[in-house]
Protein backbone atom coordinates (compact mmCIF):
# COMPACT_ATOMS: atom_id res chain seq x y z
CA UNK A 1 0.00 0.00 0.00
CA UNK A 2 2.99 2.29 -0.17
CA UNK A 3 2.75 3.00 -3.87
CA UNK A 4 0.73 6.10 -4.59
CA UNK A 5 -1.12 5.66 -7.86
CA UNK A 6 -1.35 8.53 -10.25
CA UNK A 7 -4.93 9.90 -10.35
CA UNK A 8 -4.96 9.33 -14.10
CA UNK A 9 -4.32 5.63 -13.45
CA UNK A 10 -7.58 5.43 -11.49
CA UNK A 11 -9.77 6.04 -14.50
CA UNK A 12 -10.04 3.77 -17.53
CA UNK A 13 -9.27 5.38 -20.84
CA UNK A 14 -9.84 4.77 -24.51
CA UNK A 15 -11.43 1.55 -25.60
CA UNK A 16 -11.14 0.10 -22.10
CA UNK A 17 -13.30 2.93 -20.76
CA UNK A 18 -15.93 2.08 -23.37
CA UNK A 19 -15.84 -1.55 -22.26
CA UNK A 20 -16.33 -0.54 -18.63
CA UNK A 21 -19.26 1.66 -19.64
CA UNK A 22 -20.80 -1.23 -21.56
CA UNK A 23 -20.33 -3.43 -18.52
CA UNK A 24 -22.10 -0.90 -16.36
CA UNK A 25 -24.93 -0.61 -18.87
CA UNK A 26 -25.38 -4.38 -18.91
CA UNK A 27 -25.45 -4.71 -15.12
CA UNK A 28 -27.77 -1.72 -14.74
CA UNK A 29 -30.09 -3.09 -17.39
CA UNK A 30 -30.29 -6.45 -15.63
CA UNK A 31 -30.86 -4.84 -12.25
CA UNK A 32 -33.57 -2.53 -13.57
CA UNK A 33 -35.30 -5.44 -15.23
CA UNK A 34 -35.14 -7.59 -12.11
CA UNK A 35 -36.46 -4.87 -9.84
CA UNK A 36 -39.06 -3.59 -12.28
CA UNK A 37 -41.77 -5.71 -10.72
CA UNK A 38 -43.78 -3.92 -8.03
CA UNK A 39 -42.61 -4.53 -4.51
CA UNK A 40 -45.21 -6.69 -2.73
CA UNK A 41 -46.49 -5.64 0.66
CA UNK A 42 -44.85 -8.57 2.38
CA UNK A 43 -41.55 -8.13 0.56
CA UNK A 44 -39.58 -8.12 3.82
CA UNK A 45 -41.38 -11.18 5.21
CA UNK A 46 -38.75 -13.68 3.99
CA UNK A 47 -36.02 -11.53 5.52
CA UNK A 48 -37.90 -11.47 8.84
CA UNK A 49 -38.31 -15.23 8.68
CA UNK A 50 -34.60 -15.70 7.98
CA UNK A 51 -33.77 -13.39 10.84
CA UNK A 52 -36.02 -15.29 13.24
CA UNK A 53 -34.59 -18.66 12.23
CA UNK A 54 -31.07 -17.24 12.55
CA UNK A 55 -31.93 -16.00 16.05
CA UNK A 56 -33.39 -19.42 16.88
CA UNK A 57 -30.22 -21.11 15.62
CA UNK A 58 -28.07 -18.84 17.73
CA UNK A 59 -30.34 -19.44 20.73
CA UNK A 60 -30.19 -23.18 20.20
CA UNK A 61 -26.42 -23.07 19.93
CA UNK A 62 -26.22 -21.15 23.21
CA UNK A 63 -28.62 -23.56 24.90
CA UNK A 64 -26.52 -26.52 23.73
CA UNK A 65 -23.38 -24.83 24.98
CA UNK A 66 -24.95 -24.16 28.38
CA UNK A 67 -26.26 -27.75 28.62
CA UNK A 68 -22.87 -29.14 27.74
CA UNK A 69 -21.24 -26.92 30.33
CA UNK A 70 -23.75 -27.99 32.99
CA UNK A 71 -23.22 -31.65 32.09
CA UNK A 72 -19.49 -31.22 32.14
CA UNK A 73 -19.37 -29.79 35.67
CA UNK A 74 -20.40 -33.01 37.57
CA UNK A 75 -18.25 -35.11 35.30
CA UNK A 76 -15.31 -32.84 35.87
CA UNK A 77 -15.82 -32.80 39.64
CA UNK A 78 -16.20 -36.61 39.65
CA UNK A 79 -13.00 -36.94 37.67
CA UNK A 80 -11.26 -34.51 40.00
CA UNK A 81 -12.53 -36.45 43.04
CA UNK A 82 -11.25 -39.74 41.61
CA UNK A 83 -7.87 -38.29 40.88
CA UNK A 84 -7.73 -36.90 44.43
CA UNK A 85 -8.64 -40.24 46.04
CA UNK A 86 -6.14 -42.05 43.90
CA UNK A 87 -3.37 -39.68 44.85
CA UNK A 88 -4.28 -39.95 48.55
CA UNK A 89 -4.22 -43.76 48.32
CA UNK A 90 -0.90 -43.63 46.59
CA UNK A 91 0.47 -41.39 49.28
CA UNK A 92 -0.83 -43.69 52.03
CA UNK A 93 0.55 -46.89 50.52
CA UNK A 94 3.93 -45.43 49.77
CA UNK A 95 6.59 -46.43 52.38
CA UNK A 96 7.73 -43.65 54.59
CA UNK A 97 11.21 -42.56 53.83
CA UNK A 98 13.59 -44.09 56.38
CA UNK A 99 17.15 -43.21 56.97
CA UNK A 100 19.86 -45.87 56.67
CA UNK A 101 20.98 -45.37 60.27
CA UNK A 102 17.50 -45.98 61.65
CA UNK A 103 17.14 -49.11 59.52
CA UNK A 104 20.47 -50.51 60.74
CA UNK A 105 19.53 -49.81 64.31
CA UNK A 106 16.25 -51.66 63.86
CA UNK A 107 18.11 -54.65 62.39
CA UNK A 108 20.58 -54.66 65.29
CA UNK A 109 17.73 -54.55 67.78
CA UNK A 110 15.96 -57.46 66.10
CA UNK A 111 19.11 -59.60 66.05
CA UNK A 112 20.07 -58.86 69.59
CA UNK A 113 16.62 -59.65 70.95
CA UNK A 114 16.65 -62.38 73.56
CA UNK A 115 15.44 -65.79 72.51
CA UNK A 116 12.16 -66.80 74.14
CA UNK A 117 12.48 -69.68 76.66
CA UNK A 118 10.34 -72.01 74.58
CA UNK A 119 12.93 -71.79 71.78
CA UNK A 120 15.97 -72.24 74.04
CA UNK A 121 16.75 -75.88 72.93
CA UNK A 122 16.80 -74.73 69.29
CA UNK A 123 19.11 -71.92 70.21
CA UNK A 124 21.48 -74.42 71.88
CA UNK A 125 21.44 -76.57 68.76
CA UNK A 126 22.23 -73.50 66.75
CA UNK A 127 25.19 -72.75 68.99
CA UNK A 128 26.48 -76.32 68.57
CA UNK A 129 26.24 -75.99 64.80
CA UNK A 130 28.16 -72.76 64.93
CA UNK A 131 30.93 -74.34 66.99
CA UNK A 132 31.13 -77.33 64.65
CA UNK A 133 31.45 -75.02 61.66
CA UNK A 134 34.29 -73.12 63.31
CA UNK A 135 36.11 -76.34 64.12
CA UNK A 136 35.77 -77.70 60.59
CA UNK A 137 36.95 -74.40 59.12
CA UNK A 138 40.05 -74.44 61.27
CA UNK A 139 40.88 -78.05 60.22
CA UNK A 140 39.78 -77.81 56.55
CA UNK A 141 43.29 -76.86 55.37
CA UNK A 142 44.79 -80.28 56.47
CA UNK A 143 41.89 -82.70 55.94
CA UNK A 144 41.24 -85.06 53.03
CA UNK A 145 38.64 -84.11 50.40
CA UNK A 146 36.21 -86.65 51.90
CA UNK A 147 36.60 -85.18 55.34
CA UNK A 148 36.09 -81.66 53.98
CA UNK A 149 32.83 -82.66 52.28
CA UNK A 150 31.67 -84.26 55.50
CA UNK A 151 32.50 -81.17 57.47
CA UNK A 152 30.63 -78.96 54.96
CA UNK A 153 27.55 -81.13 55.24
CA UNK A 154 27.67 -80.98 59.00
CA UNK A 155 28.03 -77.23 58.87
CA UNK A 156 25.00 -76.91 56.61
CA UNK B 1 -44.42 0.11 -2.52
CA UNK B 2 -45.18 -0.71 -6.09
CA UNK B 3 -43.47 1.66 -8.46
CA UNK B 4 -40.84 1.12 -11.07
CA UNK B 5 -37.70 3.05 -10.24
CA UNK B 6 -34.44 3.31 -12.09
CA UNK B 7 -31.13 2.65 -10.35
CA UNK B 8 -30.00 6.16 -11.27
CA UNK B 9 -30.65 8.57 -8.39
CA UNK B 10 -29.89 12.24 -7.82
CA UNK B 11 -27.79 12.98 -4.69
CA UNK B 12 -29.69 13.95 -1.56
CA UNK B 13 -28.85 16.39 1.21
CA UNK B 14 -28.64 15.28 4.84
CA UNK B 15 -32.01 16.77 5.71
CA UNK B 16 -33.60 15.14 2.71
CA UNK B 17 -32.12 11.79 3.75
CA UNK B 18 -33.51 12.09 7.26
CA UNK B 19 -36.91 13.10 5.99
CA UNK B 20 -36.82 10.34 3.45
CA UNK B 21 -36.02 7.73 6.06
CA UNK B 22 -39.27 8.58 7.85
CA UNK B 23 -41.15 7.07 4.92
CA UNK B 24 -39.51 3.70 4.68
CA UNK B 25 -41.64 2.49 1.81
CA UNK B 26 -40.25 5.34 -0.20
CA UNK B 27 -36.72 4.40 0.81
CA UNK B 28 -37.28 0.87 -0.44
CA UNK B 29 -38.82 2.14 -3.64
CA UNK B 30 -35.94 4.48 -4.37
CA UNK B 31 -32.93 2.48 -3.24
CA UNK B 32 -33.89 -1.15 -3.79
CA UNK B 33 -32.79 -1.23 -7.46
CA UNK B 34 -29.45 0.32 -6.63
CA UNK B 35 -28.68 -1.99 -3.71
CA UNK B 36 -29.82 -4.97 -5.76
CA UNK B 37 -27.56 -3.91 -8.64
CA UNK B 38 -24.54 -3.60 -6.36
CA UNK B 39 -25.19 -7.00 -4.76
CA UNK B 40 -25.91 -8.72 -8.05
CA UNK B 41 -22.75 -7.31 -9.60
CA UNK B 42 -20.77 -8.44 -6.55
CA UNK B 43 -22.17 -11.96 -6.33
CA UNK B 44 -23.52 -12.67 -9.79
CA UNK B 45 -26.49 -14.52 -8.33
CA UNK B 46 -29.97 -13.06 -8.71
CA UNK B 47 -31.62 -15.02 -5.87
CA UNK B 48 -28.88 -14.34 -3.34
CA UNK B 49 -28.79 -10.69 -4.38
CA UNK B 50 -32.56 -10.43 -3.83
CA UNK B 51 -32.34 -12.11 -0.41
CA UNK B 52 -29.47 -9.88 0.66
CA UNK B 53 -31.35 -6.82 -0.58
CA UNK B 54 -34.31 -7.78 1.60
CA UNK B 55 -31.97 -8.38 4.56
CA UNK B 56 -30.35 -5.01 3.93
CA UNK B 57 -33.63 -3.11 4.08
CA UNK B 58 -34.87 -5.05 7.09
CA UNK B 59 -31.65 -4.22 8.90
CA UNK B 60 -31.92 -0.60 7.83
CA UNK B 61 -35.53 -0.49 9.03
CA UNK B 62 -34.61 -1.93 12.43
CA UNK B 63 -31.67 0.48 12.77
CA UNK B 64 -33.32 3.51 11.20
CA UNK B 65 -33.26 5.42 14.51
CA UNK B 66 -29.47 5.10 14.59
CA UNK B 67 -29.06 6.92 11.30
CA UNK B 68 -27.87 10.43 12.08
CA UNK B 69 -27.37 11.69 8.57
CA UNK B 70 -23.58 11.95 8.86
CA UNK B 71 -23.28 10.00 5.63
CA UNK B 72 -25.78 9.97 2.80
CA UNK B 73 -28.59 7.48 2.96
CA UNK B 74 -27.17 5.75 -0.07
CA UNK B 75 -23.75 5.35 1.59
CA UNK B 76 -25.38 4.08 4.80
CA UNK B 77 -27.40 1.48 2.91
CA UNK B 78 -24.33 0.50 0.91
CA UNK B 79 -22.41 0.00 4.13
CA UNK B 80 -25.14 -2.32 5.44
CA UNK B 81 -25.14 -4.20 2.14
CA UNK B 82 -21.36 -4.53 2.29
CA UNK B 83 -21.53 -6.05 5.77
CA UNK B 84 -24.19 -8.50 4.66
CA UNK B 85 -22.16 -9.36 1.58
CA UNK B 86 -19.08 -10.02 3.69
CA UNK B 87 -21.05 -12.27 6.06
CA UNK B 88 -22.57 -14.10 3.13
CA UNK B 89 -19.22 -14.71 1.44
CA UNK B 90 -17.76 -15.91 4.73
CA UNK B 91 -20.59 -18.36 5.33
CA UNK B 92 -20.45 -19.51 1.71
CA UNK B 93 -16.77 -20.29 2.16
CA UNK B 94 -17.70 -22.36 5.19
CA UNK B 95 -20.44 -24.19 3.31
CA UNK B 96 -18.18 -25.08 0.42
CA UNK B 97 -20.20 -28.16 -0.45
CA UNK B 98 -23.27 -26.09 -1.14
CA UNK B 99 -23.80 -25.16 -4.76
CA UNK B 100 -24.49 -21.51 -4.24
CA UNK B 101 -23.90 -20.54 -7.82
CA UNK B 102 -26.57 -22.75 -9.34
CA UNK B 103 -28.77 -19.78 -10.11
CA UNK B 104 -25.90 -17.46 -10.94
CA UNK B 105 -26.39 -15.28 -13.93
CA UNK B 106 -24.53 -16.65 -16.87
CA UNK B 107 -22.01 -14.27 -18.35
CA UNK B 108 -23.55 -14.77 -21.79
CA UNK B 109 -26.96 -13.88 -20.42
CA UNK B 110 -25.83 -10.58 -19.01
CA UNK B 111 -23.99 -9.65 -22.15
CA UNK B 112 -27.15 -10.38 -24.14
CA UNK B 113 -28.96 -7.61 -22.29
CA UNK B 114 -26.95 -4.69 -23.49
CA UNK B 115 -29.50 -1.98 -24.12
CA UNK B 116 -28.04 -0.76 -27.36
CA UNK B 117 -30.49 -1.43 -30.11
CA UNK B 118 -29.05 1.16 -32.48
CA UNK B 119 -25.72 -0.64 -32.86
CA UNK B 120 -25.02 -2.87 -35.82
CA UNK B 121 -24.90 -6.60 -35.34
CA UNK B 122 -21.12 -6.58 -35.50
CA UNK B 123 -20.81 -3.76 -32.95
CA UNK B 124 -23.33 -5.43 -30.63
CA UNK B 125 -21.40 -8.69 -30.82
CA UNK B 126 -18.17 -6.85 -30.05
CA UNK B 127 -19.83 -5.12 -27.08
CA UNK B 128 -21.09 -8.44 -25.76
CA UNK B 129 -17.61 -9.90 -26.02
CA UNK B 130 -16.15 -6.96 -24.12
CA UNK B 131 -18.75 -7.19 -21.38
CA UNK B 132 -18.14 -10.92 -21.04
CA UNK B 133 -14.41 -10.36 -20.69
CA UNK B 134 -14.79 -7.49 -18.25
CA UNK B 135 -17.15 -9.41 -16.01
CA UNK B 136 -14.95 -12.48 -16.07
CA UNK B 137 -11.98 -10.33 -15.12
CA UNK B 138 -13.95 -8.58 -12.36
CA UNK B 139 -15.11 -11.94 -11.03
CA UNK B 140 -11.51 -13.03 -10.67
CA UNK B 141 -10.48 -9.98 -8.63
CA UNK B 142 -9.88 -10.24 -4.92
CA UNK B 143 -12.91 -9.45 -2.75
CA UNK B 144 -11.76 -5.94 -1.86
CA UNK B 145 -10.59 -5.08 -5.36
CA UNK B 146 -13.91 -6.24 -6.81
CA UNK B 147 -15.85 -4.30 -4.19
CA UNK B 148 -13.97 -1.08 -4.90
CA UNK B 149 -14.19 -1.57 -8.67
CA UNK B 150 -17.95 -2.11 -8.56
CA UNK B 151 -18.57 0.80 -6.22
CA UNK B 152 -16.51 3.09 -8.44
CA UNK B 153 -17.55 2.04 -11.92
CA UNK B 154 -21.02 0.53 -11.44
CA UNK B 155 -22.30 2.65 -8.58
CA UNK B 156 -20.19 5.62 -9.69
CA UNK B 157 -19.36 6.56 -6.11
CA UNK B 158 -16.63 9.05 -5.31
CA UNK B 159 -13.44 7.72 -3.68
CA UNK B 160 -14.32 9.45 -0.40
CA UNK B 161 -17.76 7.83 -0.42
CA UNK B 162 -16.21 4.42 -1.09
CA UNK B 163 -13.82 4.99 1.79
CA UNK B 164 -16.75 5.92 4.03
CA UNK B 165 -18.84 2.93 3.00
CA UNK B 166 -16.06 0.37 3.23
CA UNK B 167 -14.30 1.77 6.30
CA UNK B 168 -10.99 1.96 4.45
CA UNK B 169 -8.94 5.10 4.15
CA UNK B 170 -8.86 6.86 0.81
CA UNK B 171 -5.30 5.85 -0.07
CA UNK B 172 -6.18 2.17 0.46
CA UNK B 173 -9.20 2.60 -1.78
CA UNK B 174 -6.95 4.16 -4.42
CA UNK B 175 -4.48 1.29 -4.19
CA UNK B 176 -7.23 -1.33 -4.57
CA UNK B 177 -8.76 0.58 -7.45
CA UNK B 178 -5.43 1.00 -9.20
CA UNK B 179 -4.65 -2.71 -8.94
CA UNK B 180 -8.17 -3.73 -9.91
CA UNK B 181 -8.07 -1.54 -13.00
CA UNK B 182 -4.67 -2.84 -14.02
CA UNK B 183 -5.76 -6.47 -13.60
CA UNK B 184 -9.05 -6.00 -15.42
CA UNK B 185 -7.31 -4.15 -18.24
CA UNK B 186 -4.75 -6.93 -18.57
CA UNK B 187 -7.25 -9.76 -18.37
CA UNK B 188 -9.88 -8.16 -20.54
CA UNK B 189 -7.49 -8.92 -23.32
CA UNK B 190 -6.41 -6.26 -25.73
CA UNK B 191 -9.25 -3.82 -25.24
CA UNK B 192 -7.18 -1.35 -23.27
Amino acid sequence: MNNKPDPSDLEPCGEFAASVRDFRSAVTHVADRETARPVPADWLAPARKRRRSEQQRVGLAWACAVLLSVAAVPFSSHLHHNVGTHSIAQTASAPAPESDTALLEQVDTDISASVPSSLAPLAELDNWNAEATNTSRSSSGNGTPLANTENTNVAQ
Amino acid sequence: MGYIVSTELPPLTQEQSLLELADFDEVVRLYRPRIFRFLMASIGDRDVAESLTQDCFLKAFNARHQFRGDASLSTWLTRIALNLLRDHLRSRRMRFWQKTRDNALDLVDISDWIPDTAASAETAMLQRERVKEIWKAVDELSRQQRMVFILRFIEEMELSEIAEATGMNTSTVKSHLYRALRIVRERAGGHA
